[in-house]
């Protein structure tokens, strides 16, 4: 989430990506930065243990996700 | 006297000029930026492959760090004007 942030300050859009367990923590993150409306993508908790076939539709359901935000931003 | 320290006083509002979003897909350059999680960068990359099936973009740099630390400097500079956007992630 800090990496994104520290991006897109530096003019270059980022997409973080965070897994819902870690939801308050990225909202935390954000606020704690002075920007607490800023925008991720969530996706399902765990990732450790996932095989190479779960991670594949993992990222199969990002894509649409990460291609929205990219193309919707951040709020002024 | 007593001194009294607040941690919950809350951080002043920052505006932030975001970078201008792409008009379009096709041929954008990926960077990613893989905090080393357990899998983060097999999700990142797989991500990575479906968007340059779908849209002909190109996975033009991968950085690595460690979870807990923020994007170096070296980093930043290496993905700003190589890429068109970033992918970074993933918590675990």
């Amino acid at each position: 989430m800090l990496d994104a942030i520290i991006l897109e300050k530096a003019g270059v859009p980022a997409i973080p990506i965070v897994t819902d367990a870690f939801d308050s923590t990225a909202r935390e993150m954000a606020e704690l930065w002075g920007i607490p409306d800023f925008r991720f993508v969530m996706m399902p908790h765990p990732l450790g243990s996932l095989t190479p076939d779960e991670i594949g539709r993992r990222a199969d359901g990002l894509v649409e996700k990460v291609l929205a935000l990219l193309r919707q931003g951040q709020p002024a | 006297m007593l001194d009294i320290l607040d941690p919950t006083i809350a951080t002043p509002r920052e505006r932030i000029d975001y970078a201008a979003r792409p008009k379009q897909f096709d041929g954008l350059r990926i960077g990613l930026v893989d905090n080393t999680r357990r899998n983060a960068e097999a999700v990142l990359r797989a991500l990575a492959a479906r968007l340059q099936a779908a849209y002909g973009m190109k996975l033009d740099a991968v950085v690595h760090k460690h979870q807990r630390a923020p994007l170096a400097d070296a980093q930043l500079a290496e993905m700003r004007g190589r890429v068109d956007f970033i992918i970074a992630g993933v918590g675990d």
